[in-house]
């Protein structure tokens, strides 16, 4: 653990900004930023870094085809652990064999993400159901923990590189990191997660899909706010000069995202809509890669307008509610 | 009013009025919508100042069964539109009207509509569960002050608040009048507006939206407080339902067997804007 | 030159502006004609479309009230048009893009008076700038 001043990072970051596009949470949202943040929970998370809402992949121009040239290297700073560990999440299912996706992996190759540990969580937290926490190290090249005027830093080479190393921690420092770690990680509620994906696909026809899916409105807030969607939608678009392919963020809870070109629409209503997108979550996601694909950040829950929590449902589901 | 939410509840379901029952329960953050098909369970209907989900938008899942719903002002309007509009017929929809005494964020703050609210009381009803409210009887000020601006700053004003859309269409599904089976901003041929976030194409988006709405619309509010982005929305829909009232004398939701005003003519309306 | 996009309904405005062509009546080339069968066939999102497009203005011209081909076809189209005005104007959307007329088949003379207008109307204007889709 190593301490360094906030002041110095903060100039850094600003001094950095000329290599590199700095994203951080700022207004409430993250965003493209010149180097300032504001320590807050962002609503927009930090996915929007390396997968943006709307990004161009290739041009059709001069009647040729061209790749998007890459940007400059990306730095996330100041989101919290449970947005970085979302980040390495989405980059399981971006590191297919067949076909990775390039435009996310360039980007999160060169860039580096820097989160600041949740010393007061939220009420609608839940990051401990899945091993993992307000300090978790997950996905980040640096936790850091705020002390006075200083942060404590858990980073690899990459962080110090770029921002220097700082002195030792003291050891009054490990001695509040481990105070301050506990603290947080007792104020959220866990969840039952035990053997939940195996559950749930065992009840995949049970009625109660329908009584748990009625309300929801199949809007995109959940999907578009949630740290670990990556779902996406391709179309072109003319330009003066040609066609710029672009891609945007989509959500399987639009009825129109499974609707095949001759009308038929296997997910035709808000029942296998949710039903699909808590499978993918909570079941798919950990048969294919091992992890839940879900942080527990709680976005989903505070932003639906119609209050479909998904800790309720997940309890229920998995046979304790 | 809750007692007696639940005891017309009660009722309904023991007389066979209706066969399922839209209403508010106890969620997690706030009141959530919940759906009753036993009248065992009209314990769990609630009634506070959080209750400010639109559920009229849910009455089209259930078409063909008698569909019971706990309906504030704003929400018996809108039932009523879709009538007029033959979405739903009069004789399966069953009105436990609720006068509405206004609705409130999570910070406690009265939300836009309910500040102006003309028809706390709804205005068809199968039974009414409390005194009829008096609603509010200005005529839109919100929308006369945003008028007095110049131009050039209400132009400012509609692009900075677009600017904040992520196009989730919360807003539109959260609207009971937005069932098109195909939204126009979905439709890839004709392709009307580009997707994404562009200026121009959140402004196409917010505009034909409130554009649709006129003459519809009951000023409920749903989609502002729908939107994880906090747009201001409202000043939009609100100037369209003043229009319609000005030019055609038409207030959304009062009359079932009343044509919607777009959907009709009057030889004598107002042409000024005519070259 | 200023494009402007002109919906003409069948019956009697494009029938008007045929006359003022075979009348000779000189107006700018400025329209760009869609004809319809009648005003009330124009769907407000074909305005806001071709604005989005890059239109320097929209004209929309139909039968005199109680003169529609259609009996009542333009009745709706006035009321529409009424609705779409008021929200266009709301949002401080500039002035002299939008016209809405009635010209009958007799009124050869009138269309291209109603052409010179407009013209007038769009070159006070700056180049199309507000509600412009993106084309670079």
């Amino acid at each position: 653990m190593r301490r360094i001043k906030k002041e110095a990072i903060e100039k850094k970051l600003k001094e950095l900004a000329k290599d590199y596009r700095i994203f951080a949470p700022m207004n409430g949202d993250v965003k493209e930023t010149g180097g300032e943040f504001e320590e807050c929970f962002p609503r927009l998370s930090g996915k929007c870094a390396f997968l943006p809402p709307e990004e161009e992949i290739l041009r059709y121009k001069d009647g040729k085809v061209e790749e998007t040239p890459e940007d400059k290297p990306i730095i996330l700073f100041g989101i919290k652990p449970c947005d970085a560990r979302a980040i390495s999440l989405i980059e399981l299912a971006m590191r297919d064999e067949k076909f990775p996706d390039v435009y996310f992996l360039r980007k999160k190759e060169k860039g580096i993400i820097v989160s600041i540990a949740c010393k007061e969580p939220g009420d609608t937290c839940f990051c401990t159901s899945f091993g993992h926490g307000p300090f978790s190290t997950q996905g980040s090249d640096a936790l850091l923990v705020e002390k006075d005027d200083y942060y404590l830093v858990l980073g690899n080479e990459k962080f110090f590189k770029l921002f220097g190393e700082g002195e030792e921690a003291r050891e009054e420092d490990k001695e509040y990191f481990e105070e301050a770690k506990k603290r947080a990680e007792e104020k959220i509620e866990k969840i039952p997660i035990d053997n939940l994906g195996e559950k749930l696909l065992s009840r995949i026809e049970d009625p109660v899909w329908e009584k748990i899916s009625r309300k929801c409105l199949n809007c995109g807030a959940c999907t578009f706010l949630c740290p670990t969607c990556y779902c996406f939608d391709i179309q072109d678009l003319e330009r003066s000069w040609g066609v710029s392919r672009r891609r945007y963020w989509d959500s399987c809870m639009f009825s129109i995202y499974t609707k095949e070109a001759s009308g038929h629409n296997p997910r035709p209503t808000h029942r296998e809509r949710v039903r699909n997108r808590i499978m993918h979550k909570f079941s798919y996601y950990p048969y294919l890669y091992g992890e839940f694909g879900c942080t527990g950040c709680g976005r989903c829950v505070v932003y639906c307008p119609v209050n479909f929590d998904i800790r309720e449902v997940l309890k229920i589901l998995g046979g304790s509610g | 009013m809750i007692e007696r939410i639940r005891e017309e509840a009660r009722k309904a379901f023991e007389e066979g009025k209706i066969e399922i029952l839209i209403g508010f329960g106890r969620g997690t953050l706030r009141a959530t919508p919940i759906f009753i098909e036993k009248k065992e369970d009209v314990d769990k209907l609630i009634w506070d100042d959080t209750c400010w989900i639109n559920l009229a938008t849910y009455l089209r899942r259930f078409r063909g069964k008698k569909t019971g719903i706990v309906a504030k002002g704003c929400d018996a309007r809108s039932v009523v539109a879709l009538i007029a509009e033959k979405q739903l017929k009069r004789e399966d929809v069953y009105i436990i009207g609720v006068p509405c005494q206004g609705m409130k964020n999570e910070k406690g703050e009265e939300f836009l509509s309910c500040r102006y609210c003309e028809y706390p009381t709804p205005p068809v009803y199968d039974v009414l569960v409390g005194e009829k409210r008096e609603g509010k009887k200005e005529n839109y000020p919100d929308v006369s002050e945003f008028e007095s601006m110049p131009p050039e700053k209400r132009w400012e004003f509609f692009s900075e608040e677009v600017k904040k859309c992520i196009r989730c269409y919360a807003c539109r599904e959260a609207c009971p009048m937005c069932y098109c089976e195909e939204c126009f901003a979905d439709s890839l041929d004709p392709r009307w507006l580009e997707p994404g976030l562009s200026l121009s194409s959140l402004q196409f988006w917010h505009l034909v939206r409130a554009y649709h709405q006129a003459g519809r619309c009951s000023d409920c509010g749903a989609c502002e407080r729908a939107c994880p982005m906090d747009v201001k929305i409202l000043y939009l829909t609100r100037k369209l339902n003043k229009e319609v009232r000005e030019l055609f004398g038409f207030v959304t939701g009062l009359d079932p067997e009343a044509l919607p005003p777009l959907g009709t003519y009057s030889t004598e309306d107002k042409e000024e804007f005519i070259l | 030159m200023k494009k402007v996009i002109a919906f003409l309904c069948n019956w009697c405005s494009y029938a008007g502006a045929d006359l003022a062509g075979v009348s000779r009546f000189q107006y700018p080339p400025i329209t760009r004609t869609i004809r319809v069968p009648c005003s009330g066939r124009v769907n407000p999102l074909y305005l806001f479309k071709a604005l989005y497009e890059g239109a320097d203005a929209v004209w929309v011209s139909g039968c005199h009230p109680g003169d529609c081909h259609y009996q009542t076809g333009n009745y709706y189209a006035r009321r529409r048009f009424a609705i779409f005005n008021a929200l266009m104007d709301y949002v401080g959307f500039e002035k002299g893009r939008v016209f809405f007329s009635w010209i009958s088949a007799s009124e050869g003379k009138k269309f291209a008076e109603t052409v010179k207008h407009i013209k007038e109307e769009v070159e006070k204007l700056p180049p199309r700038q507000k509600f412009l889709r993106e084309n670079d």
